[in-house]
């Protein structure tokens, strides 16, 4: 446990630099990004209310609908969820690099990691635990996030104008933030979990090419492919499947797949992995 | 030591962070709301759901309120909505129920089932299936065939047999309209048209054939013209008259008839004397913006003409189709201002009103004509909340 | 003692080890010998598991190799320095520290020092010299009945060198079994024990060298020549 601990603790250090550029790149983005659309749109409500000759905020809300903070976010994309699409590109990039980096690195720091003592598949887990840390972390910035962002937008869109709204609502209507945060507990369990299984079939995945280096790919990219039909393969049966038994045999076989990734990773690394 | 306090406070950071966030919107709810009894047996509130939106900022939240409170869609799992949009699971009250007592005979056939397809009684669930006609370029091709599953409900086995479409019909598009089981044949009622239908009057015929269910043979079938008389290029719509459970056990097929400019008529046929009748009733008339709706049990038919300022109910005695009593209601009878919409429920007519500035339901007992039940849908937490509630319709619980 | 016992190892069609045996003692030097090419890094990864053998068995004190025996057994110096470029030498040593129960922090510092090497200097920025210097002490700092190096001379200047050379005579080998792979032979063929000559993923001779020495009057350089130019 304590070196499973030491190494997650190193992973996390290893990722630090590009790690705080990705949240800065969030705050900066949607901050400046919403401020910039907030802008543009009361500047529009201006120019609209001297060309029709309203007189107040209220007038224009009755002729032309209040300014949400959905429609404050939208107008400048992606300058708000853009850096979303940038920190959850990067993650899924360094699902791969996490593991390549330590063979192609300089100083092949594999060496090292292999001969640790103590069981080898605590440097998967503590792999898989970074990548899910790092996910998570993002995910609770952008939720620490939302409030001054929702307090700005409620300093900057007059009262008679704004449509005001919870954060939880917010996120529960927008098809990006409902997905990587669903407010729902059994959801965020249930969206992780299939996550985490997909990065554990990945890094099985690598680990068969660092093992069997061509063969290996091949075998590694039909292993990912047979997992994911196996995963998306009972809502095809939706016709003769009742909804209970999609969802209950997608779960089994996610934890199937999660053990079978685990378990062919540990043998490659104990028996079959080469440097 | 400095990366080990910084790993830690992370990980806390990051726990607490979505901790929080799941903890708040599962206790931070939208605002509750309750179909609370204002008169009558609180009972009757546990057939129906009223369905709607509540305004929530610029999001108008689908919600569903009941006796024991409301549900809105969007609070509700990815799993619980990905049930409810599976095709595997039905939204007819009748299918529901059936799936869930017969899980194991009902899979894979919701989706692509009516419910005339289906019959049930005590002892037995029965689903018939006309092959569809295949077309192939100008012509129909294809094998044409009645294909019948059964489950015994008290062994719980199930059985399978085919019964060959008559020839007659192999130029004719076949419609199930009713299945029966009277002793051991499966009496079916088809709709026929000719194929390609374009609805005109001289084609549309009801055909009902009796089916042994020992040995799959076929007879009957005589066709009787569904709308004699008319000319040549009108066009009819003929349907079956909506009742409680149309997978019941019945005595009578109800159908009706109609085209534009004229009367509507109903034809009953009596499976047991293989005889028909027909009543033929007024159409509505064009200043009528209302709806016209038929409903029916075994022992009445009900026409219905429902308009926001009128609701007339006219009941007929079955088979013979005396008229027994008219019923006309306005918005004051009920202290509401408007009817805005209405529901079929087991001989009950639900009608959505509002009442002093509430959205009410009223139950309306078919029989009598009387209403027995008013309930009246309030805010759990702040009255204010109402103002930002509009109902639509009335569902009817499985 | 470590004892390889028919090895065989395989890259895709060609044997790179073949049916290999031999010996190498505790308290003893054993060099390996043999061209480039021969396998002798790939016996030491063999013995480290960094590459899986196809056949034979690899023991240690009689015991077949296994997890528990990198904590306590068996060091590894592999012949270039493995750790991270943007790892500080302290954090090297900190890395050791949190990862082996047999770190010996008391014998780095006094290798740190004895090796002049700033605990500040990232990897990255270490010379040759300093980063073969810091991957010995990597090694030499874990209390392990066993230690091998691959290549621990190659490309470093003369001083490096003697510095490296000296720690082999010390007390902070004597007790312990080494097994080591160069081409720099006439540097430490006073200090070696037994030279294990390989040719072909085979071991064509294994020498005692004092006994050779005293024997046939033959240096080890004298017997390779034997061996490599006959």
């Amino acid at each position: 446990m304590k070196r499973y601990l030491h190494l997650v603790i190193m992973e996390l250090h290893r990722f630090w630099k590009i790690y705080a550029a990705l949240a800065a790149l969030t705050v900066l983005s949607q901050t400046a990004g919403l401020w910039w659309s907030i802008r543009t749109l009361m500047k529009r409500v201006h120019w609209e209310m001297e060309l029709t000759n309203l007189s107040s905020y209220a007038e224009f809300a009755n002729q032309y609908g209040r300014i949400s903070f959905m429609s404050a976010v939208s107008i400048k994309e992606p300058f708000f969820t853009g850096s979303v699409a940038v920190c959850v590109t990067a993650l899924l990039l360094y699902v791969f690099l996490i593991w390549y980096r330590d063979w192609y690195g300089k100083n092949t720091f594999i060496y090292r990691l292999l001969m640790l003592p103590g069981s080898r598949l605590n440097l998967f887990w503590a792999k898989l635990t970074t990548i899910l840390l790092l996910s998570w972390g993002l995910v609770a910035l952008q939720i620490v996030l939302f409030p001054p962002l929702m307090a700005m937008y409620r300093h900057m869109v007059p009262e008679e104008l704004a449509l005001d709204t919870s954060v939880f609502s917010f996120v529960r209507h927008h098809p990006v933030f409902d997905l990587l945060m669903p407010p729902h507990a059994a959801d965020f369990l249930l969206h992780y979990w299939l996550g985490i299984t997909g990065v554990a079939v990945v890094f099985t995945a690598i680990l068969m090419e660092r093992s069997f280096r061509l063969k290996g790919l091949a075998a590694g990219a039909l292993y990912a492919l047979v997992s994911g039909l196996l995963i998306i393969g009972p809502v095809s049966f939706e016709h003769v499947l009742y909804p209970s038994e999609i969802f209950g045999l997608t779960v089994a076989l996610s934890v199937l797949l999660f053990v079978l990734s685990v378990w062919i990773s540990g043998m490659l690394l104990k028996r079959k992995i080469s440097v | 030591m400095k990366r080990y306090v910084i790993s830690a406070c992370f990980a806390c950071f990051v726990v607490l962070a979505i901790g929080l966030f799941l903890g708040l919107a599962s206790a931070k709810g939208l605002p509750g709301f309750r179909l609370e009894t204002a008169a009558g047996d609180g009972k009757e509130a546990e057939a129906l759901l009223l369905a709607g939106w509540y305004q929530n900022g610029p999001y108008a939240e689908r919600v569903t309120i009941g006796a024991e409170g409301s549900e809105y869609e969007s609070e509700r799992s990815g799993y619980e909505r990905f049930r409810a949009g599976s095709i595997s699971v039905s939204a007819i009250p009748e299918l529901v129920r059936l799936t869930e007592a017969y899980p194991g005979f009902m899979r894979g056939r919701t989706h692509a089932s009516t419910l005339l397809d289906y019959y049930h009684d005590d002892e037995w669930v029965i689903r018939l299936q006309a092959s569809l006609t295949l077309v192939i370029g100008d012509r129909m091709a294809g094998f044409h065939n009645f294909r019948i599953d059964m489950l015994d409900k008290k062994t719980g086995r199930k059985r399978s047999l085919t019964a060959p479409l008559p020839d007659v019909l192999r130029n004719r598009q076949a419609v199930v309209a009713d299945i029966q089981k009277i002793g051991d044949k499966l009496h079916t009622a088809l709709i026929t048209f000719p194929w390609p239908f374009n609805g005109q009057r001289e084609d549309a015929e009801l055909r009902v054939y009796q089916i042994s269910l020992q040995d799959g043979e076929v007879t009957g079938g005589e066709p009787l013209l569904l709308f004699p008389g008319g000319a040549d290029d009108q066009v009819i719509r003929v349907g079956e008259v909506r009742e409680p459970d149309m997978t019941a056990p019945r005595k009578y097929l109800l159908l009706k008839a109609y085209a534009p400019d004229s009367d509507d008529r109903i034809l009953l046929y009596s499976y047991e004397q293989g005889k028909t009748h027909t009543l033929t009733l007024p159409a509505k008339s064009p200043e009528f913006s209302g709806s016209l709706q038929y409903y029916r049990d075994d022992s009445a038919l009900v026409r219905l003409l429902f308009a926001a300022d009128e609701i007339r109910m006219e009941r007929y005695r079955l088979p013979g189709f005396e008229r027994e009593r008219e019923i006309l209601l306005t918005p004051e009878d009920l202290r509401a201002e408007t009817f805005q919409n209405f529901a079929w429920g087991e001989n009950r007519l639900y009608i959505l009103h509002d009442a002093n500035g509430l959205p009410a339901v009223s139950a309306l007992d078919l029989t009598d004509g009387n209403v027995i039940w008013r309930g009246v849908v309030r805010a759990e937490s702040s009255a204010g909340e109402l103002e930002k509630l509009g109902i639509s319709h009335i569902l009817i619980r499985p | 003692m470590i004892e390889l016992d028919r090895v065989t190892k395989k890259y895709g069609r060609k044997t790179v080890l073949k049916d290999l045996s031999f010996t190498a003692e505790k308290e003893e030097i054993t060099c390996l010998i043999g061209v480039n090419g021969a396998g002798k890094s790939t016996l030491l990864k063999a013995i480290m598991g960094l590459t899986p053998i196809q056949g034979g068995q690899i023991r240690i004190d009689g015991e077949p190799i296994g997890r528990h025996m990198y904590d306590d057994k068996i060091a590894f110096v592999p012949d270039t320095l493995t750790m991270p470029p943007f790892m500080t030498v302290e954090n090297c040593l900190r890395f050791m520290r949190d990862f082996y129960d047999r770190w010996n922090g008391e014998r780095a510092a006094h290798l740190l020092q004895f090796f002049k090497l700033n605990p500040a200097d990232r990897v990255a920025s270490l010379s040759k010299g300093q980063a073969a210097k810091l991957n010995l002490l990597l090694g030499l700092a874990l209390d392990t009945d066993y230690l091998l190096l691959d290549e621990p001379f190659s490309g470093i200047d003369l001083f490096s060198r003697e510095q490296i050379i000296s720690v082999f005579s010390s007390e902070l080998v004597e007790d312990r079994g080494v097994l080591m792979t160069t081409h720099e032979i006439e540097d430490i063929e006073h200090l070696i024990d037994k030279a294990v000559l390989l040719d072909q993923g085979r071991v064509i001779r294994s020498i005692r060298c004092e006994e050779i020495r005293e024997r046939e009057g033959k240096s080890v350089i004298d017997v390779m020549r034997e061996v490599y130019q006959p």
